[in-house]
Formats: C-alpha cells, sequence, structure tokens
C-alpha cells in the first residue's frame, strides 16, 4: 500500500505526459482507481443499470437532472472524445459538442486533478470501461437552467481552474489527503455550504450543506461543530465502513459515497484524507454546544408506559410509546443497541446530537442501506408527519441533543425531498430578474478579480491546528 | 449489616434466639430484604417515586425475600405495588400480616408455599400475586390482568446475560449462530455484564 | 345500485388473496379487495404484545373487532367458533388486513411429490387434480414473492435454487443437530425468513417473536403482500364484512354484499369473484350466500362445501437437555427432522415432521416455578436452568380428509347478526398411529440428547397448527369435489377459490406455501383464460 501511494506520488511529481503515447496497464489500473475515488458511478450508473452507461434521475434544486452516458460507446457515449475533450468536460464542464455541463457534475472539484491523473482517467475510460449502447433520457430543467449557456456566466463567477499545486509545508501525506479532497473525492460537493447561485461558497470550505432534504455536516476541523473530536483513526474507519462506533453512522448521500467509493481506497489515501480533514480550517455553529456524538446515556422510559393502552388516534401516541413501537426492538429499550454493535446505539450518536434533525428524521424516512447489508428499515409509510416529529423530538431530548426540535410541518417538506431552492422562484418570475442578478454578479466578480490577484485554488490557505 | 438507626426504621426488626437453618435462610433472606428497604428509605425513595411508608417498606421486604434479591428497582416497586394495592384494598395488611408470619417462624422462602398451602393460610394466595409481579410483570387475573413490567420484569432480568425479551433483536443477522457468552447457568450474581442492560441499573446481590 | 365496480373483487386480504390482487392489479385489471377487518401497523402489534398480560397468547396482540371477530380463547373463548366435537378444533386466524400470516412461524415448505398422489400410492386420502411438477413453477414463484430459504434436501426437487440461503443456525439447533447426528438428519428448516436484505426488507435479527409478530418484517406476511398489492394498483377496502353473494339466473355471481361497522349494507358488482377468506371463513360466507336456486349454499351442489376439514395435529415432548442450549437465540422455529414425511408406512400410519422449537423457555419456566411456589434464591437458580436446558420437540401429523370433519353454520349469531361458523372435528386412529410412532422418536431423541425430566404430551392430546385445509377441497370430479384444479367453483364459472381451504390433503407441511403457490397457479390460469388481454401484459416476476 505504502508502494502504491508513493507511486501515485511520483506520478505526482512527473512531468505531463504527451496525450498521445498508448496506455499502459498500470495507467489504466490507476485511472480505475482514480475513477472509483471520483465516484463516477455514483451518478453515471443507475440503479441495477449498466455501469456508466449514465440514467439516474438526480432530483436538483433546479429539477431533475438526468446523468448521460460516459462509457466509450461511440454514438451514446464519450467513444469519440478526444483527450482535449475529455479533458475540457471533466476540469473545465465543457461537453464534446461545447454545450455547458451543469454543475452537478461536480467539474469544479475535479479541475484540480493533475493532467497525469487526467491520461490515466482517459486511458481507463477508453480501454477498461465496457461501452454501452444505450442512450439515456435528457435533462430538461425548466426555463431558465434549460439554456446551458447560462452556465457559461456561473463558470466565469465560479470554476477555478487551477489545477492542485502542492504546498511543500505539509507534509505529503497532508498534500495526498488535500488532492483527494479538493479534487477527485470532491467532498466539499455536498459539505461546503453553496450560495444563492448554488455555488460552493470559498470562504467555509467543508462548513456543513443542505442536500435534498439531507444536511451534509461541518466536517471541519472545529472541535464542536466538526470532527475535530475525531480522530483520524476514527475518520480513516468511517472513511472504509461508514461506522465509527461511539460517533457516528454514514447515512443518505454519505452512505452511497462509501459504498461506491471511499471503501475501495485504499488506506493510505484514506487516512490522508482524515489527516487533511482534520486541519481543514474550523467553522463553528453557534448553535453548537458540544459534539454531536457527544450527547446521551443510556436509559428508558418504557416501565412507565406498561400497562397503559395506546390512544384510540395513534397520533397522540407519545414519544415512549412511538419508540416502543418503532425503534426499541433494534435500538433496546435503553437506546443502547445491540451488544454485538450490529444495531447501533441512540446517544453518543451523531444523528441525535446535531443542532438540526435533518439526517435524523431522513433515515428514518427513508432507511439506511450501506454495504455489507447494513439495512434499517424506512418508516416513511408507517409513520405520520406528527407522529415522527413527536419520535424524533423524544429521541433528541432522551439520547441527543435536547435542544433539537422539529415541527410536523418541517417534517412533510423534508418527506417531499427537502427545500426547493429559493433560485428557482425567482428565476420564474422573469429573465430581468436574472439577468440583473447576472450584472451585480460579474460587477462583483470583477471587483474581487482586481482586488485578489491569486488564483485563490493555488493557495493552500489552511493552517493545520488553527 | 445493618445499622441501629435503619434498624429502628425497619417495619419488622427480627427476633433473635434460633440458630437452625430455617432461620439462618430466613434471617439472610429477611435481613437482606430489610436491608434493601432501609437503604431504599435513605437513597432511593426520592421523588417522583412516593414517599416511603411502612407499608411500601412491607411490600419491598417480602418481595425481596420472595425473589431472593436484596435490591429491587424503586420505581417499580411502586408501580406493582399501586397495582397490587388497587386490586386488592387489603393488599398492605395482607403484606405486612404474611412477613409477620414468615417471621414469627422463620420460615425459608422455599418452605413458604408448601407450609402456607398445608395450614390453609389465609396468606397463601399472595407469595404467587407477588412473584408474578416482579417476575413476569403481571398484576391481575382474567380480563382485569394487565402488564406493567416487560422489559424490567426479574425473569428479564435473571437471564439478561444471555438472552433478550421477545420482540427484542438479539443482535445483527447470525450472531446467534455462536455458542451463549454465558455458559453457566447457574451463575448467580453474573447479572450485569451486558453493556447498557437493565442488570447495570438493578444490581445484584 | 352497486357501491363499487371492478373487474376482479378479492375477498380477503390475507397471504393469499393479497398476492391474487397484485397479480391481477399487475395484469392492468381493476381489483377491489374487500377485508372484514380493520388496518392495523406493526408498531401497534409490537406494542400490544409487549403490553399484553398474556404474552404466551399469540391471539393476544390480536383482538377481533367488534363488526368482524375471530375466535379468542384468552382470558375466556369468546364463543365465536362453535365447537360441534366430539374433538375440539380451537382454531385461531386473524381478521385484519393481511390475515393470519402477520403471525407465524414463516414455515414455507413445499409437499413432497408423493403427497400429491396418496390414494394411489397408498391407497389413503385422495389424489390432488394435478401433479408436483405442475406446480413446482408456482412454488418458485411464492418462494419468489415471499423470499424463501431453505436446506437443499428435504424432499422436493426445484428446478431454481432458492432466492437466498438458509438463515444461520441458532447454537442449540447446531448441538441438537450434532448430537443426533446418525440418527436423525436435522435441517435448517424452509421458511419465508431474510438471510440477507430482500425485497428492501432487513435480514433476521433474531428477535425470537415470530410468533405473534416480526417487529421488523424480516418474516414475510400478509401484511406485506397487502401492501404489494396496493401498491400494484388494487383498492383495497378494509371493514368490509361480506356477508353474501348474489348470483344471477345462469348460476353466475354478480355482486358482493357486505357490512361497514355500523351495519350499513353495501354492494359491489365484479367481473370475476376470488373468495380468499380462509378455509372457515370462505366456506361460511358460501354456506351464507345460499338462495332458491342454491338452497344449501353456493358452490355446494356436491355437498363438500364445508367438509374435509384438516390440519396438523402435535404432540410433543419437552425434556431437560444435557447441554446449555439456551433457547431464544435467533427464529423462533429453525429446524426439524423431515425423514417421516413420506414411506412406505403411508397406508398404515399419518406420516410427520418432527419440530423443534427455539422459542425462549423463560416465560414457560417462570409460570411453573411460581406455580411449583419455588421463591427465593432457588428460583433464579431454577430459572436459569430450565432456560438453558429446556427443549422441545413436536410431531407436525397429517390428518386425512374425511367428510364428516367439516365446517357447517351455527344456530349462534355474531354482533352483526351473522350465523356463527361451527366445526366438527376428531382425531382418527391413523393420525393416532403416526403419533404413536412419534413418540418412539422423542424417546430416542431425548436419549440422544442426555435427556431427562421427560415430559411427554398427554396421550390422546393433540395441539392444533392452525393449518386450516381442505374446506373448499379441489378435484376433477364436481361430485366430490368443491372446485377444480384451478380453484374456479364447479358451479359457478366466475368464482374462485384462493384459500389453503382449496388443497384436497393436508400433507405434513404448513399449508400457507402450498395455499400461495396453487393461488398463484389459479391467477395464471385467470390470467391467460379470463382475461388474456390482461395476461399479456402481466408482470412476470
Amino acid at each position: 500500500m505504502r508502494i502504491q501511494a508513493l507511486l501515485i506520488l511520483v506520478a505526482l511529481l512527473a512531468p505531463p505526459l504527451s496525450p498521445a503515447r498508448a496506455a499502459d496497464d498500470a495507467e489504466v489500473k490507476r485511472g480505475g482507481y482514480l475513477a472509483i475515488a471520483s465516484d463516477c458511478t455514483a451518478c453515471h450508473t443507475a440503479p441495477g443499470g449498466q455501469p456508466m452507461a449514465g440514467g439516474l434521475r438526480m432530483a436538483s434544486p433546479l429539477g431533475t437532472i438526468v446523468s448521460t452516458n460516459i462509457s466509450p460507446s461511440q454514438e451514446h457515449g464519450i467513444g469519440r472524445y478526444s483527450f482535449a475533450q475529455f479533458d475540457r468536460a471533466v476540469r473545465h464542464g465543457i461537453r464534446g459538442d461545447g454545450a455547458r455541463l451543469y454543475p452537478a457534475m461536480p467539474y469544479t472539484a475535479y479541475a484540480k486533478l493533475t493532467d497525469q491523473d487526467m491520461l490515466a482517467l482517459y486511458a481507463y475510460f477508453m480501454t477498461a470501461v465496457r461501452p454501452v449502447e444505450t442512450s439515456p433520457e435528457h435533462t430538461r430543467l425548466p426555463f431558465p437552467f434549460n439554456m446551458r449557456l447560462s452556465m457559461a456566466g456561473w463558470n466565469i463567477l465560479f470554476l477555478d481552474s487551477g489545477t492542485f499545486v502542492s504546498d511543500p509545508k505539509h507534509t505529503s501525506e497532508w498534500n495526498r489527503g488535500a488532492y483527494l479532497v479538493q479534487g477527485a473525492a470532491h467532498c466539499g460537493s455536498c459539505h461546503t455550504p453553496r450560495g444563492f447561485l448554488m455555488q460552493e461558497k470559498s470562504g467555509q470550505p467543508m462548513a456543513g450543506s443542505a442536500l435534498g432534504g439531507w444536511f451534509a455536516p461541518n466536517i471541519t476541523s472545529d472541535a464542536i461543530s466538526g470532527i475535530g473530536g475525531w480522530s483520524v483513526e476514527e475518520l480513516t474507519t468511517y472513511l472504509r465502513t461508514g461506522h465509527a462506533p461511539g460517533k457516528a453512522q454514514a447515512a443518505g448521500p454519505m452512505a452511497e459515497a462509501i459504498d461506491a467509493s471511499l471503501r475501495h481506497m485504499n488506506e493510505a489515501d484514506l487516512r490522508a484524507i482524515a489527516v487533511y480533514l482534520k486541519s481543514v480550517a474550523p467553522v463553528r455553529n453557534s448553535a453548537d454546544s458540544r459534539p454531536a456524538f457527544a450527547w446521551g446515556t443510556a436509559g428508558d422510559d418504557l416501565p412507565s408506559i406498561r400497562g397503559v393502552g395506546l390512544p384510540g388516534n395513534l397520533d397522540e401516541m407519545t414519544g415512549p410509546q412511538l419508540y416502543d413501537a418503532h425503534c426499541a426492538s433494534c435500538h433496546q429499550s435503553q437506546g443502547q443497541g445491540s451488544f454485538d454493535g450490529a444495531l447501533p446505539s441512540l446517544f453518543h450518536n451523531a444523528a441525535l446530537g446535531r443542532s438540526r434533525a435533518d439526517n435524523l428524521v431522513m433515515v428514518i424516512l427513508n432507511g439506511l442501506r450501506r454495504h455489507p447489508d447494513v439495512n434499517m428499515p424506512a418508516f416513511g409509510h408507517a409513520l405520520s408527519d406528527i407522529q415522527l416529529a413527536t419520535l424524533s423530538n423524544y429521541l433528541t431530548s432522551k439520547w441527543g441533543n435536547p435542544q433539537t426540535q422539529i415541527t410536523a410541518k418541517e417534517i412533510g417538506t423534508l418527506r417531499a425531498g427537502g427545500a426547493p431552492s429559493p433560485l428557482l422562484l425567482l428565476a420564474r418570475g422573469g429573465m430581468l430578474l436574472i439577468a440583473i442578478l447576472l450584472i451585480v454578479a460579474l460587477v462583483w466578480w470583477q471587483y474581487r478579480r482586481l482586488s485578489k490577484r491569486q488564483p485563490q485554488a493555488i493557495d493552500p490557505a489552511h493552517t493545520p491546528g488553527e | 449489616m445493618t445499622t441501629p438507626s435503619s434498624e429502628e426504621s425497619l417495619p419488622f426488626p427480627p427476633t433473635s434466639g434460633h440458630q437452625d437453618k430455617t432461620w439462618t435462610v430466613a434471617r439472610r433472606a429477611l435481613l437482606g430484604g430489610l436491608l434493601a428497604t432501609s437503604t431504599l428509605a435513605v437513597i432511593t425513595w426520592a421523588a417522583p417515586t412516593p414517599s416511603p411508608t411502612p407499608e411500601r417498606g412491607a411490600f419491598i421486604a417480602l418481595s425481596s425475600l420472595l425473589v431472593g434479591r436484596q435490591t429491587l428497582d424503586p420505581g417499580q416497586a411502586a408501580r406493582l405495588f399501586d397495582a397490587l394495592l388497587q386490586d386488592d384494598p387489603a393488599f398492605s395488611q395482607k403484606t405486612a400480616g404474611l412477613l409477620s408470619f414468615i417471621n414469627a417462624r422463620l420460615i425459608a422462602p422455599l418452605e413458604l408455599q408448601r407450609l402456607l398451602d398445608a395450614e390453609n393460610s389465609p396468606f397463601a394466595t399472595l407469595p404467587r400475586i407477588i412473584v408474578t409481579a416482579w417476575c413476569l410483570g403481571i398484576v391481575g387475573t382474567g380480563d382485569k390482568a394487565r402488564c406493567l413490567a416487560f422489559e424490567t420484569a426479574l425473569n428479564a432480568i435473571i437471564v439478561a446475560d444471555v438472552l433478550r425479551p421477545p420482540t427484542y433483536a438479539y443482535g445483527g443477522y447470525g450472531s446467534w449462530a455462536a455458542p451463549p457468552r454465558t455458559v453457566s447457568t447457574q451463575a448467580a450474581g453474573s447479572i450485569g455484564k451486558l453493556p447498557g442492560s437493565h442488570a447495570e441499573r438493578i444490581t445484584h446481590g | 345500485m352497486a357501491d363499487q365496480a371492478a373487474d376482479f373483487i378479492v375477498i380477503g386480504s390475507g397471504i393469499m388473496g393479497s398476492l391474487v390482487a397484485r397479480r391481477l392489479a399487475e395484469s392492468g385489471a381493476s381489483v377491489l379487495i374487500l377485508e372484514a377487518g380493520p388496518r392495523v401497523t406493526r408498531g401497534e402489534l409490537v406494542a400490544r404484545f409487549r403490553n399484553s398480560p398474556r404474552r404466551s397468547d399469540w391471539m393476544s396482540p390480536y383482538p377481533p373487532s367488534p363488526w368482524a371477530p375471530h375466535p379468542v380463547y384468552k382470558p375466556q373463548d369468546n364463543g365465536y367458533l362453535v365447537q360441534a366435537g366430539p374433538y375440539p378444533y380451537p382454531a385461531e386466524y386473524i381478521r385484519q388486513v393481511g390475515g393470519t400470516t402477520w403471525h407465524w412461524a414463516a414455515h414455507a415448505w413445499r409437499n413432497v411429490p408423493n403427497d400429491f398422489r396418496i390414494k394411489s400410492l397408498y391407497d389413503v386420502g385422495i389424489d390432488w387434480p394435478f401433479s408436483y411438477d405442475e406446480l413446482e413453477p408456482f412454488y418458485q414463484q411464492a418462494e419468489e414473492l415471499m423470499g424463501v430459504s431453505g436446506a437443499p434436501n428435504t424432499g422436493s426437487p426445484r428446478a431454481k435454487p432458492f432466492p437466498m440461503e438458509p438463515v444461520a443456525e441458532p447454537f442449540a439447533m447446531r448441538r441438537i443437530r450434532e448430537r443426533l447426528a446418525g440418527s436423525f438428519d436435522v435441517v435448517s428448516n424452509t421458511t419465508a425468513r431474510n438471510s440477507r436484505s430482500y425485497d428492501g426488507r432487513p435480514p433476521c435479527c433474531g428477535n425470537n417473536s415470530c410468533q405473534p409478530i416480526c417487529p421488523i418484517d424480516a418474516q414475510y406476511h400478509g401484511g406485506i403482500a397487502a401492501a404489494s398489492a396496493e401498491a400494484a394498483g388494487a383498492k383495497l377496502l378494509p371493514d368490509a364484512n361480506v356477508f353474501r353473494l348474489e348470483h344471477d339466473t345462469a348460476g353466475r355471481i354478480v355482486a358482493a354484499h357486505y357490512f361497514d361497522p355500523d351495519k350499513g349494507a353495501h354492494r359491489v358488482t365484479g367481473g370475476t369473484f376470488i373468495v380468499a377468506a380462509n378455509g372457515i371463513e370462505s366456506p361460511r360466507l358460501m354456506l351464507l350466500s345460499a338462495s332458491d336456486k342454491y338452497p344449501a349454499g353456493l358452490a355446494n351442489s356436491s355437498d363438500m362445501m364445508g367438509r374435509n376439514l384438516m390440519d396438523h395435529p402435535s404432540t410433543s415432548l419437552t425434556f431437560d437437555a444435557e447441554d446449555a442450549l439456551w433457547l431464544g437465540r435467533g427464529p423462533q422455529s429453525p429446524s426439524s427432522i423431515n425423514t417421516m414425511r413420506d414411506g412406505t408406512f403411508r397406508p398404515d400410519h399419518a406420516p410427520y415432521r418432527l419440530d423443534f422449537t427455539n422459542i425462549s423457555r423463560v416465560d414457560n419456566a417462570t409460570r411453573a416455578l411460581i406455580s411449583a411456589g419455588i421463591y427465593g434464591p432457588e428460583f433464579e437458580k431454577r430459572l436459569r436452568q430450565t432456560a438453558a436446558h429446556e427443549m422441545n420437540v413436536k410431531t407436525v401429523l397429517e390428518v386425512l380428509p374425511h367428510p364428516d370433519r367439516r365446517v357447517t353454520l351455527s344456530d349462534q349469531k355474531d354482533a352483526m347478526g351473522l350465523r356463527k361458523p361451527q366445526v366438527h372435528y376428531a382425531i382418527d386412529d391413523y393420525t393416532r398411529r403416526g403419533s404413536a410412532s412419534g413418540k418412539r422418536d422423542f424417546q430416542r431423541i431425548a436419549d440422544l440428547m442426555g435427556g431427562t425430566n421427560l415430559r411427554f404430551s398427554k396421550d390422546g392430546d393433540y395441539a392444533n397448527n392452525q393449518h386450516i385445509c381442505g374446506t373448499m377441497s379441489m378435484g376433477n370430479d364436481p361430485r366430490t369435489s368443491v372446485c377444480d384444479g384451478y380453484g374456479r367453483a364447479h358451479d359457478h364459472e366466475n368464482l374462485f377459490f384462493a384459500s389453503t381451504g382449496v388443497l384436497p390433503t393436508s400433507g405434513t407441511c404448513n399449508s400457507t406455501e402450498n395455499g400461495v403457490a396453487v393461488a398463484l397457479r389459479s391467477v395464471h390460469h385467470i390470467l391467460g383464460a379470463v382475461a388474456p388481454v390482461a395476461a399479456r401484459n402481466a408482470v412476470s416476476l
């Protein structure tokens, strides 16, 4: 594993090779590894579908985006792409035909990939991925987002096209982690808050962001709001298995990222990611008073409801009654989980300790699936919004952060897939407004460019231990 | 074993004298129960559980003797006592009476039912009612039966190192294929090893 | 005037009615399911069990609804199922959405091939109107729908593998298998229980409450089937207690009449009617629907409606094994011996399965100790001793069809003013001789387990297993059977039965998988013969 890491490092430091030369097996293999690290399959393989054939429907705040066929099919995929076209698509968000990609494709992160890695990725896609001769349906976003040209303006504003440059002030492990986090693993795509125009906010990397009902938590080094209280070993275990005992379990999109990508990465890379994340500038959420994993102790209220009949109207069931009916079978009477750790405890569990209940409610609504056959069933069909609000509020007060409360109305919103983007409402209000916004934004960008000459991405602005 | 001050609070101070085997067993059991009473009186009869009364103390002492445990959960004791009293307004008097009877005759728990039955004692039905309440969590019979404890019924606690109460997951898929973690079937006092189990709360004598 | 109409009216939302409705709905047909009882959620059932003062009474989480009662026997017999004797038949079943498989041990066995020909081979009982081979593909369909797994060689050949691996063997069953090896072949049961995530449902977590309720849906049940029927487009009407089917002058069924909980009468019309209201309520409905044209009830020109009631009586042995087995870890009914399900003995005595329980002994042992007046430290010691060592094995015996074992209408009426079902039952010598053979096996098993404190069930006492069969028996001869091999009533061309009641013999295995497979075969036939257009659109597995 160390040798592999070393080879990658050597590759990183080597001068760019000519795209014309033939790929060798090692390069294809490395490209395959990068494709996994980049989690291409997460979006470009539909459930039960052919690898890289696209067709996954992704709900975005702007509408449903359908992923494309990126297998090397001449007709339906990227088989005719030259390396230059491939590179433009992956690192610049410009399709082979010149059309702009929506930033659902994390090209703003992939822009960090080195030339060598791009060559390896290209070699892998062209030689090792099986061509699939089908085309998924086209993405049809509502006006004005159906005009892909609008993305050109967006790219001017938010695409940072410099590749990763390592920082000699840090260890090679840290640099490897930074490269993976900012580039292939595109952690910020979910974990960095997005601005009004859906761009990642450059000032608060990894500070947490809402995402289709889920909340990608703050993974800065802050000891309270972030992962400062996690050891590198715990983070590494979590990235590999989705479970760090006494800390958290991965669910939703993070479980998918672990299943499709992170668990296939080598230990050295996962460790490098952990080391780097531990150095990301801390961002504190003022609502947080202690780490999400640090709440709660064993204890139960079940004896108090024994001998008490259920109410005629099941929406009037109490928190302990709902817990008894739906949760206790697995999480046990005191919330302690099973003796073997297979069924997690509810105290010292980040899902119940955050200052917002989104992820807790989303897990209850949709269940949790993770390799290898971790399966918490979904309860969305079994619980009304009122019941779920009672239950969630009971769970957080009993075993989690008692300040974290949620209403039935908010649960209805989560059940419907999260809050819609204000951008959509605004955009539907008229192109005029959009035009004004773009002008304002362009002026702001000009101002920023003049006031800040250095391309920000090349500057590793993080100071460890901050 | 008990301090003078706590003995003063005992509802039924043991008489001294006999040293035969029956007495020894009974005295141990009784003292155990009384110790529990006095300890509870000092430590755990706090709000929100009702304040201790001689009646409740007698119930705990008798319960302790019948179920063979020196420490019993005060909250559960209160719930069971209230329910038993609701079913039988004379429950307190009967409890006190049976405790006196045991005390006076120095009866070992294992001999108690046989003796009560042989003598057609008016207390003959009482031990089963109390042990059913503690060990199955059930008070009352027929249509009036109700379950006041399930996870914390003593029969669940007694085997908690090996078994979960029905409906509670044993563990992850296939975890039951391994041999039981406790091999001893008589490991009284071995309870409390299961992380977070009720046994942590109800300590064992 | 009809309140509602559909291509297919399915009466009963249990596992068979719901799976039939699902298949029909998937074909594009309109389907209306009428269910006598209410909807209920799994969570309520779990909560009711934990709050029950009668945990060993598995009906206690399922109280009957006043407008559609079912039999319960504790704390006292509610008198719904009237016993005509000579031997009691205290059947338990559940009238609510999803039906009786809400509580079962999920045994999902196939018959053995010879079960279909016992008259020809052994000159007992009757032959089925089709062979094992004809049913085999539908067994497979049933197993894929329910998520079934089991040991590979239990005498029922299969064309395709089980959809999943057998459920992990509990330690106790391993010890039993090891100690009986060489004398008895102990195998993992064939069950509709997940050994991995299947169809979105999680693998078993060893909750040991398969009966009365699997709290995590690792075990398939009719509630899941009903939800899948609704997802496929079937409309399900709960609290609709059908009390009469109406026919036209040609004998076709034209409408179903039901009471709502307030006894308001409603009428629904349909093209084809499928009665799936279990082996007791279905014949009851047919008998309640008697008319001038059919004074003995519908589908009863043979006088066979309600006759040939069969189940699987059980005898048992409880004893203390030498090993500390600690029953109660893992599912309730994991292992059995299947070598006595068929053989040359079948002309002489009933075949049987030998079934080992893995139900925790704790509650029963507690009651026994209290009953014996064991108090003080000895209570705890003996409770642990019994919980660790006590085990139990039971026979699951075949009962032959006999017209005198039957369901009729009682003169007593239920709260809706409808005549209650009445059962006439008896245990014959064929079954008794089978139990005698089983008792010899019990003794050998106890010896091999180093057993002490042997407690045989009382001679002549038979526990019931709620596997109601035979009351709407299928056959090729309309004079001796109720329906044909596709479950179609001989007397009514648009009336079908989907129920364990159609099974002509009981065999030695729990009746559910047989009933589901036969019902799926019926649906296949219906879609081919009755609704060929719909059949072309049928969604395959």
